[in-house]
């Protein structure tokens, strides 16, 4: 096993801006072993670093059966900045990858539901291209439904993208606000009203959400109120990263290290902690 | 057959002799008031000290006592060495598209053996091998340095004001996690081994011979130390309490005395926080772009304010929130994260918390007021 | 590429920054090699009077050491902001009005009077304030003076385009760091350790000496519940008082304010 606190070469193949402030990145392990010996699942996450600067935790936004290994990311701190002034050819640290992601096993013969705000969309891009790549086989005639939210039109994370993802998902998109300039004529608004027009199947439910923490507890409750039990809710939580392993305690939620028992919870571990301010 | 054998407290030397042959021996010193831990010879073992603790003072008493280990636990553990407060993690090299990551050189020093480690710092070491060793991935740093130690384990003979292992079930008395353990009795020490390797060292020394006598008067001594313990938690109650009072109304109440200095968690022997950052100097930048520097790893503690803080802001903004943070993860987080209690009943963050803040006194306040 | 233009630039103070500055030796050395120092007085040979001309020049980043204690040098500040990208300011008296400030919980009329034949010479502001008082600061390193190696690690930071790591947490980490006995707990001394920032290498409490705040407040210091602690110690609340009016007296007084 390669050591998992020193980070490992990898080379950015290319980089794509995605919206003003977001760009997707997609890299290339270095070394043969490391790269021979990577694997991943959908919702875990690499340790990305500009050397003298530091390291961020990015999620993993392409789907481990995808080539290249891609990380969409939004300019925040430093680092962010640091590896969004990097292009093509260069290289950046690597440490990973970490965390529990989606339970994709727990999709077979329920109905999904995914819930995206913001950047939140980047670690649920690999389960839609995972069920997209396995069609309709996932042991229900529901279409899956996919909700995501954005600040305006042009916040909106793989635009062009959400066309083929509406081959198997029932797509539903929304942005906060839209300047008439943008001649947006999609939807406008906050997510819940939109869970409310779509008929849920309380137990045959499965819901994965990942975005604002406001958005995720607010969505939760409509969830719990249709019927979903607390046990098909999974959300993936934000917190301050720094060893990625469980030895640093920066990221703990409660008694939970977002790093390692998350970053992927399922609500009814984490639900009473997420009622408590500041825990 | 275990080994077991009573060692003539004259002759104490001859122990750390041969430890000193393989190890560097990491025991107690006085200094500055308080006993620490240090690397030391058998001169600087503070035989007779007796120190006075109460809830944020601490006070070395004058005269001797007619026993070699009369003082109670100082603010230092096994922590320091075993999990530095500061270490280099690896060394950095960027050169436009090149980058290297070249791991830190290896210590080649001896391994160190803990000399007279108490019961309830054995429990936090059990702990710290479970955080450190047990994950998927060994923290290499700790592994490095813990690999090749030795643990010689002190049973205690007089609780200190601030101690309460015995109700958190952690000692006086060491049970296991040990090579060897020592009790002290009136002209000899009692050694027992606890592992081959323990055992190796024993049979290196001349020891007497160790009968039922020895045997009772190790019990008798433990239990007059069991019956002078002045304070205890309700360790039963545990983690129940704290997960139902995460919104008690005397959180606000420790805020007001909390100095939220840190003192707590860096003298707490199971307290693992750290943070890490990349350090590059001004000699590491040349002008052309290419950047050299290390990734260090130090203490930090969850009393930072910037422990929690993201860059959209801070998840633990309030010093309620810090404190109850920390006070959670010793009495309840842990056991959940571990399996093993956060909290050993060592009474060093009563101590050495200026504001004299006790921990045992807080919980109680929790489940009564 | 230009190398990065640096101005150091100094208003009310002892200096004692810019000397800790020269104190890197060798690595003073490196930042004339990667930066363009454009302003510093304390560093030229020839003696020159306030010679900075605001519009004059542009600085990547401006180091601002002393407080503001007259009305032209809050002019200067200004000019100095305006021509600036990025402005740090180094040391108590730019980061939080100095020793001099403590003249703004009395009558400098009254000092003015009793020190000078001719009160009315002296321009000196009621009140002397720090550098944020005035102007947008990027960054405020503390200490009296700052701790050279903070220094560099800032300039280092700017250089590579990230936020220092210099911590904001308690003197008492450090010394816990280093073990150091506390001289608070274990010697019942009245250690500001515990609400002052980390940063000096614990030089006090190394000494067996009580920690008197050079480096200023620490981040979320509780300065009342170790007023309490001190009196009962047996200190008065004025002797608390003047443990706290040193200097950093305005921001310590900022902060005990806060809670």
């Amino acid at each position: 096993m390669y050591d998992r606190a020193r980070p490992f070469a990898a080379r950015v193949r290319w980089a794509k801006k995605e919206t003003r402030d977001t760009s997707t990145f997609a890299l290339w392990i270095e070394d043969e072993a490391i790269r021979r010996q990577y694997t991943f699942s959908p919702g875990q996450f690499n340790m990305l670093s500009v050397p003298g600067i530091g390291e961020a935790a990015i999620s993993i936004s392409s789907g481990p059966e995808d080539g290249p290994l891609l990380h969409t990311i939004r300019v925040a701190g430093d680092v962010t900045s640091a590896i969004s002034g990097i292009c093509a050819s260069n290289i950046v640290g690597m440490r990973g990858p970490f965390g529990r992601g989606w339970p994709m096993q727990e999709v077979e013969g329920k109905s999904l539901i995914v819930i995206a705000g913001g950047l939140g969309m980047a670690p649920l891009r690999p389960v839609v291209r995972r069920l997209l790549k396995s069609g309709m086989g996932h042991g229900t005639d529901e279409r899956p439904v996919l909700i995501y939210g954005a600040r305006s039109p042009r916040d909106i994370l793989f635009r062009h993208e959400f066309q083929t993802f509406g081959r198997l998902f029932d797509v539903h998109i929304t942005v906060d606000k839209a300047d008439p300039h943008e001649h947006w004529k999609g939807r406008t608004g906050l997510i819940p009203p939109i869970l409310e027009e779509i008929s849920l199947h309380g137990p045959g439910t499965i819901a994965f959400l990942c975005g604002p923490e406001v958005m995720m507890r607010c969505m939760i409750n409509e969830l719990l109120l249709r019927g979903l039990p607390a046990e098909q809710i999974f959300l993936s939580l934000e917190r301050n990263m720094n060893c990625a392993m469980g030895t640093c305690g920066h990221c703990m939620f409660g008694p939970k290290f977002v790093c390692k028992d998350g970053p992927v919870f399922r609500y009814s571990e984490v639900r009473q902690f997420m009622a408590v301010q500041e825990i | 057959m275990a080994i077991k054998g009573t060692l003539k407290k004259a002759r104490l030397e001859d122990l750390l002799a041969v430890l000193g042959k393989s190890h560097r021996i990491i025991g107690p010193k006085a200094e500055g008031g308080a006993v620490v831990m240090e690397e030391i010879g058998y001169k600087d073992i503070p035989s007779g000290v007796r120190d006075l603790q109460w809830p944020g003072g601490c006070r070395l008493l004058p005269g001797k006592d007619s026993q070699v280990f009369s003082f109670s636990p100082g603010p230092d553990s096994f922590k320091r060495f075993l999990h530095p407060p500061a270490s280099e993690l690896f060394a950095f090299k960027r050169n436009g598209a090149k980058i290297d990551f070249l791991p830190a050189p290896k210590i080649a020093e001896r391994p160190m053996a803990f000399f007279t480690v108490r019961p309830c710092d054995l429990s936090a070491l059990k702990l710290y091998d479970k955080i450190f060793l047990g994950g998927p991935v060994a923290d290499q740093a700790y592994e490095s340095l813990r690999r090749g130690s030795l643990v010689v384990a002190l049973n205690c003979l007089y609780p200190g004001d601030n101690c309460f292992c015995l109700s958190m079930g952690t000692g006086p008395e060491a049970r296991d996690g040990f090579d060897i353990q020592m009790t002290e009795l009136e002209d000899s020490f009692l050694l027992e081994e606890g592992s081959a390797k323990g055992a190796e060292i024993l049979e290196q020394l001349s020891l007497g011979q160790a009968g039922a006598d020895e045997i009772s008067a190790k019990r008798r001594r433990i239990e007059s130390c069991k019956a002078a313990f002045k304070k205890s938690i309700a360790a039963h109650e545990l983690p129940g309490i704290i997960y139902a009072n995460l919104g008690h109304p005397h959180w606000d109440d420790i805020a007001r005395r909390d100095l939220e200095c840190g003192n707590c968690t860096q003298v707490c022997p199971t307290c693992f926080c750290s943070t890490s950052y990349d350090y590059a100097a001004l000699g590491g930048i040349a002008a052309g772009g290419a950047v050299s520097g290390k990734r260090f790893r130090k203490w930090d503690s969850c009393f930072s304010r910037s422990f929690a803080r993201v860059h959209s802001g801070n998840f633990r903004l309030s010093r309620k929130a810090r404190y109850r943070h920390w006070m959670a993860h010793k009495l309840a987080y842990t056991q959940a994260q571990f399996g093993l209690s956060g909290c050993v009943g060592c009474g060093r963050c009563i101590t050495w918390c200026p504001a004299g803040i006790d921990i045992t006194a807080e919980l109680e306040a929790l489940r009564h007021v | 590429m230009a190398k990065p233009t640096i101005g150091i630039f100094k208003f009310t103070s002892c200096d004692g920054c810019q000397l800790s500055i020269f104190n890197l030796e060798e690595e003073f050395l490196q930042i004339a090699g990667l930066m363009e120092i454009a302003y510093f007085q304390e560093g030229q040979d020839a003696p020159g009077g306030n010679g900075f001309q605001a519009g004059a020049a542009h600085f990547d980043l401006a180091v601002v050491e002393g407080s503001i204690s007259t009305e032209l040098q809050s002019k200067e500040l200004l000019g100095i902001r305006e021509n600036s990208s990025r402005l740090i300011t180094i040391g108590a008296c730019a980061t939080a009005g100095g020793v001099q400030a403590l003249r703004n919980w009395a009558d400098v009329s009254k000092f003015k009077a009793s020190e000078y034949p001719a009160p009315g010479a002296v321009e000196a502001l009621a009140e002397s304030t720090p550098i944020s008082a005035h102007v947008h600061v990027d960054y405020e390193l503390w200490g009296c003076p700052i701790n050279s190696a903070e220094f560099s690690e800032v300039l280092a930071s700017f250089l590579l385009g990230k936020t220092p790591g210099v911590p904001g947490y308690s003197l008492c980490m450090e010394c816990k760091r280093k073990g150091i006995p506390c001289v608070l707990v274990a010697g019942q001394a009245p250690c500001l350790g515990p609400v002052t920032r980390a940063g000096c290498g614990v030089l006090c409490p190394s000494l067996n000496r009580a920690c008197y705040g050079c480096f200023g407040p620490k981040e979320g210091a509780n300065i009342k519940a170790l007023m309490r602690i001190f009196q009962g110690f047996g200190y008065t609340e004025n002797q608390c008082r003047l443990m706290l009016d040193k200097l950093n007296t305005y921001k310590f007084r900022e902060m005990e304010e806060k809670g």
